[in-house]
């Protein structure tokens, strides 16, 4: 379960101070499919930053699990990232040279799991539908299967939470539709997906959504 | 044993001494001799990317312990700006880039896919081998990186600047030129802003230093003392303000470090390499009426027992042909030392595994011929029946 309470990450430019996030409140149960909607720069991303520990908040808390992100030293942020939650980005974050199996297989390595992970990679691979394109380089992917290699990655170590910020941003109708699928399976395997999307139509696939206004959550409603 | 060696070098062929020199030349000094042909080679690929080496030298990018993965990154897309070529980048034991040259993007990028997927970008080294530049890992100094390159000037961090001791509005001399201090550098706003990181651990000052004097641009930089000092001779600056002898004490340190990994290692296979070249001498030889004799050793009668003892020998002259290799490689690294000190030639600060290794390969090979040459003249040589060790 992801708890935020009061949260608030303020920038400062000069005498300027902005609120990306302004006294957020929210509860994500486990299992539940969440998508997160605002208009640019309305906080969103900054919200899943914050709770995939990629951001730090300026106040307020996050507790994931139990865990209160902000007491969790360095280390123990790092084994967080790596085992608890899977992150997916609209920009892919794929090593282009290398191959697909070596992507999916970098967070396990990270995890210092660097024996025979083939098991692993493989039913990630499988999952996303590339297996078969195990052994080709990243860079020669297309977006849309780049983005189902970021997925296999992300899911790899098993983590709770999927992460996915404008997962679809970068592809195509079909190639979206095959990604939110992905995410929807995932879903009904019991994964909690938090997807940060400003496309109505990806956040219409989600169970929850969540949109946010100038750093505050303004709705909050179920979509079934 | 000073007779027995004048001995056997008087009864030994021309062919024989020759090789004998060859060989040992090679051993001692290959390691010599492959370190230049190696700075060569750096040498040669900076002329090709089109850099003056003279004038770059080398400059070291340190990525400190405290600071994000992110910050580090930034340090390697410094070194690929001023003209290196960043070859691989090395995060939490995966390697990025390896064999191909990894761009400014990609260098930040790899950083930043580790840090998500669970790094925690405390073990971030970038290795920029080329020309020579290096970023090691884990520096308590402080760390150089260029976070915004639109803004000019030099930030000064750590050392370099507690040594400067200046603040804000001071003009102060770097490498005989002026610089104005536009200020302190808010160690919190650096902490939160920047890098969410623990202001403690940042260095204790910062100054933004800007070179009035003739137009020279640097991006924006944080150096360390040592990147201070050779981001100075980069381009011809000597630094006077931090003083000369502070570099050479840098230098000593530096060769200390090379001296304590080679050296004792070279010195203790050569005192063992001593003593056992001792001990089978006198066991296995003795000079009797001016010739010398093969003794009889636990009933060694016949040469093909003997050639038993004799491949203990072997062993001692590979030994001995490892210390002189260790001895070579130091010598290397203080002749690479002198290459980048007189010719402005860069300094690749990396042991490289290949150059002790085929030194050893070279010296097992003239170990071999020695022993061959030995065997055949030893087993011609008399018993000596009178001592005996049965």
């Amino acid at each position: 379960m992801i708890s935020i309470k009061d949260l608030t990450k303020k920038y400062v430019t000069g005498k300027t101070e902005f609120f990306a996030l302004d006294g957020v409140n929210l509860e994500i149960a486990d299992g539940e499919f969440v998508a997160v909607t605002g208009k640019s720069g309305s906080g969103k991303s900054t919200l899943l930053n914050v709770i995939g520990t990629l951001d730090v908040p300026t106040s307020g808390s996050v507790t994931v699990d139990g865990l209160d992100l902000s007491a969790l030293s360095a280390k123990q942020i790092a084994a967080y990232r790596n085992k608890t939650v899977g992150f997916v980005f609209q920009a892919f974050y794929l090593e282009p040279s290398y191959t697909v199996y070596d992507n999916v297989e970098l967070p396990l390595i990270l995890a210092g799991k660097t024996g025979d992970n083939s098991a692993k990679v493989n039913a990630a691979l499988e999952l996303v539908g590339l297996r078969s394109k195990f052994a080709e380089k990243a860079r020669t992917l297309s977006g849309g299967e780049q983005q189902r290699v970021a997925i296999a990655r992300a899911i790899v170590n098993d983590p709770n939470y999927i992460l996915a910020d404008e997962p679809c941003g970068n592809l195509d109708s079909a190639n979206s539709n095959n990604v939110m699928n992905i995410l929807s399976d995932l879903h009904a395997s019991g994964k909690t997906v938090v997807m940060v999307t400003h496309d109505a139509e990806d956040a219409a696939r989600a169970k929850r959504i969540v949109t946010m206004s100038d750093g505050k959550v303004i709705a909050d409603e179920k979509t079934v | 044993m000073k007779r027995l060696c004048k001995l056997a070098l008087s009864e030994t062929s021309f062919l024989w001494r020759t090789l004998a020199v060859i060989l040992v030349v090679l051993t001692v000094f290959g390691g010599a001799l492959l370190a230049i042909s190696s700075v060569a080679l750096d040498m040669r690929s900076g002329m090709i990317a089109g850099i003056d080496a003279s004038k770059k030298r080398y400059v070291q990018l340190y990525g400190g312990e405290c600071f994000a993965l992110r910050a580090s990154a930034c340090g390697a897309e410094t070194a690929v700006e001023y003209g290196a070529e960043l070859c691989y980048g090395e995060i939490e034991g995966v390697t990025f880039g390896e064999n191909a040259v990894l761009s400014l993007g990609e260098a930040s990028f790899a950083a930043d896919t580790v840090t998500q997927l669970g790094g925690n970008g405390r073990k971030l080294e970038y290795r920029v081998e080329r020309h020579g530049y290096f970023l090691p890992k884990q520096y308590a100094d402080g760390a150089l990186f260029s976070s915004q390159p639109r803004q000019t000037g030099i930030w000064l961090c750590g050392e370099a600047a507690s040594q400067l001791n200046a603040s804000k509005g001071d003009v102060v001399s770097l490498g005989g030129k002026q610089y104005t201090v536009l200020g302190e550098y808010d160690r919190k706003d650096v902490a939160e802003y920047d890098y969410n990181a623990d202001e403690s651990v940042l260095p204790s000052a910062w100054y933004y230093v800007v070179d009035d004097a003739d137009g020279v641009v640097f991006d924006e930089l944080y150096l360390t003392w040592h990147t201070a000092q050779t981001f100075f001779e980069a381009w011809d600056i000597s630094d006077r303000t931090l003083g000369i002898s502070d570099i050479m004490n840098k230098w000593w340190e530096d060769m200390a470090l090379v001296q304590s990994y080679y050296g004792s290692l070279a010195l203790l296979l050569l005192a063992l390499d001593i003593f056992l070249l001792y001990v089978l001498f006198t066991l296995f030889f003795r000079e009797r009426k001016g010739h010398i004799c093969r003794i009889k050793l636990l009933g060694a009668t016949d040469i093909t027992v003997t050639g038993v003892y004799l491949t203990i020998a072997l062993a001692v002259v590979v030994l001995s042909a490892l210390a002189a290799s260790g001895l070579s490689v130091l010598i290397g690294k203080h002749m690479m030392r002198v290459c980048s000190d007189l010719f402005g030639v860069t300094y690749p600060y990396r042991f490289r595994v290949w150059q002790p290794l085929s030194l050893l390969g070279l010296s097992v090979v003239a170990a071999t011929v020695m022993f061959a040459l030995f065997y055949k003249r030893i087993s011609r040589l008399p018993v000596a029946e009178e001592v005996r060790y049965e």
